[in-house]
């Protein structure tokens, strides 16, 4: 566990961190007062909401794929990589090691959000109330399935073709996945394309774990049965993005 | 010789491909797949409804900008269009007045707002600029193809602005008037289509704001989009026997409407938060309540002229 913990220790020392804490935590409260929650007060709740939510993802896309990309890169152009090989650990070892450090600071802020969500911006009626929590642990769920393999990814695509490689292909999937895979359908309603469609069927369908619309028409929990599928869905992802990105993954940058 | 690491590798892949494709046609199937996209939640959002407030300048630039140059040239200001109820720039007003009192609304609007003051060189000096960037040197007027590009860059930003705020009364109100009016709108649809279109717009509309339970002013663009098509079915009813229940029905609807309006505003009032806005908002939502109420009073009038109307036509038949 060395090279999580200095990881850790050095996502921890540098103190980005901070900025994610504060984007989560507390832009929720102030954002709601840019919107017309300030003009109607029944607004507020569901401003409180989406911002909590929109500031995970935003900061998970932004934040927390640089922060992977940088420890990838740094891994392999800074010799740490072939030091632990050296000390035998072995290069999956060294993968798993850094993306569970990373995931330390880019899995809560999803936690995060569904708690602000839960604690502040609840619906008043008792059964609104535990539809809203179970619908909030759903997707604080979904958040994480979706957000760690894309962290893996940005990991093993940096330690092979730099930080900015990885940061950009990881964001880009990960907002094609909750919008672009959108207008890409709205293109195949208007004009049929058997390669479009194709690529649409094949492309990860991130939006299904994007809770803004469901929480503000309060509709309730996902069904229990079919939340089993959801979660299959979205651990297909990380099984093949998991083996994608030990492929992809190298120690040592090439000279 | 595979060594143990490739084929856990390849087994991983193997397994997520199969869990991914498996849970994915399941989901395909319940029709899961089908959205619309909603970058971060932002239409019909609480953030939207302030961005749909903001459009408005994009979209007064672009009508100034390219399709009132034929008017302004012969009057050195022009502005005589009717903006009815759009509400673009912060001037709500209704502009069915000449040029020259425009520009006077216009200057005492922009005193309000407080962009100009002659003893800050900085802020007069950024005006002036602005003016240089954005006027326009070209003194040939748009030709008919480029008026149809700016007519269609209009309406996007009008759908747009829909879209972020459906119960936005300007938004609404501007987006029906580009579907009516021929001269305005780009689609060059039918009569029945456009009255179709009418329908479903201010069905959605209506659905979509009476779902508020606290602000009085969605009520009032939903009592605005049931008026829409009873002035519709008014229109193309003239002079031809009509379906007078279905008129009745709509204005049903309107009064429905209206009650909830003043339902809220009664309640908006005493909870306080009336007297948190502005006066220009407070002014905003009176003015418009008793237009709503004026308009309700004429289309009932219109209704009973066509009733009365309806048995002499019939006779001269």
């Amino acid at each position: 566990m060395r090279l999580f913990k200095l990881t850790l220790t050095t996502i921890f020392r540098q103190k980005s961190w901070t900025v994610g804490a504060l984007l989560v935590l507390v832009m929720p409260f102030i954002l709601p007062q840019i919107s017309v929650a300030s003009e109607n007060a029944g607004a507020t709740k569901p401003a409180l909401a989406q911002a909590a939510w929109s500031m995970a993802w935003l900061t998970a896309i932004f934040w927390g794929f640089f922060v992977a990309a940088r420890s990838g890169e740094h891994l392999s152009r800074s010799g740490l990589g072939e030091y632990f090989q050296t000390t035998g650990m072995s290069a999956t070892r060294q993968l798993a090691e850094i993306w569970a450090a990373v995931l330390v600071y880019v899995a809560p802020l999803g936690i995060a959000a569904a708690l602000v969500t839960i604690f502040a911006a609840s619906p008043a009626r008792p059964d609104e109330r535990s539809m809203w929590l179970a619908n909030n642990l759903q997707y604080a769920v979904l958040f994480v399935i979706v957000i760690s393999p894309l962290v893996a990814l940005a990991i093993a695509v940096a330690s092979r073709f730099g930080g900015i490689t990885g940061f950009l292909t990881t964001a880009g999937i990960c907002v094609y996945g909750l919008y672009g895979v959108g207008y890409m359908k709205m293109l195949l309603n208007i004009e049929q394309n058997s390669l479009l469609s194709w690529l649409w069927n094949i492309s990860p369908h991130y939006h299904f774990a994007d809770p803004t619309e469901r929480l503000r028409y309060k509709l309730g929990a996902i069904e229990w049965a079919e939340f089993p599928t959801l979660v299959a869905y979205f651990v297909g992802i990380l099984l093949l993005y998991s083996a994608l990105s030990r492929a992809i993954f190298r120690v040592k940058a090439a000279a | 010789m595979l060594t143990r690491s490739t084929i856990t590798t390849l087994a991983l892949a193997i397994a997520g491909g199969g869990l991914w494709s498996v849970s994915g046609s399941r989901l395909a199937d319940s029709n899961g797949f089908d959205y619309q996209p909603n970058p971060l939640g932002i239409k019909r959002s609480p953030y939207g409804q302030v961005l749909a407030m903001a459009i408005q300048t994009p979209i007064d630039a672009d009508w100034h900008g390219g399709l009132e140059i034929h008017e302004h040239q012969g009057c050195g200001h022009g502005c005589d269009h009717d903006h009815g109820s759009c509400d673009h720039h912060g001037c709500d007003h209704d502009h069915e007045h000449s040029p020259v009192a425009h520009k006077e609304e216009h200057d005492e609007v922009h005193d309000e707002h407080g962009p100009v003051n002659p003893d800050n060189t900085g802020l007069a000096l950024l005006d002036r600029l602005s003016e240089t960037v954005s006027q326009r040197t070209n003194p040939n007027p748009p030709t008919p193809g480029h008026q149809l590009y700016l007519r269609q860059e209009i309406e996007k930003k009008l759908r747009f602005a829909y879209e972020l705020d459906p119960s936005h009364y300007a938004n609404y109100n501007c987006y029906h008037l580009f579907i009516t009016q021929r001269e305005l709108g780009t689609h060059g649809l039918p009569e029945a289509e456009v009255t179709r279109m009418i329908g479903e717009l201010a069905d959605y509309t209506i659905r979509y704001c009476l779902t508020e339970q606290n602000d009085p002013r969605p009520a009032l663009t939903a009592a605005s989009a049931a008026y829409n098509v009873l002035e519709r079915y008014l229109t193309l009813n003239e002079g031809r026997p009509g379906d007078f229940a279905t008129m009745r029905g709509q204005l049903q609807l309107m009064d429905l409407c209206l009650a909830r309006h003043f339902d809220l505003l009664e309640a908006f009032i005493e909870d306080g938060s009336f007297e948190k806005l502005s006066s220009q908002r407070q002014e905003e939502i009176l003015t418009r309540s008793k237009f709503a109420t004026k308009l309700r009073d004429a289309a009932e009038k219109a209704i009973q002229r066509q009733e009365n109307q309806e048995p002499l036509t019939a006779d001269a038949s």
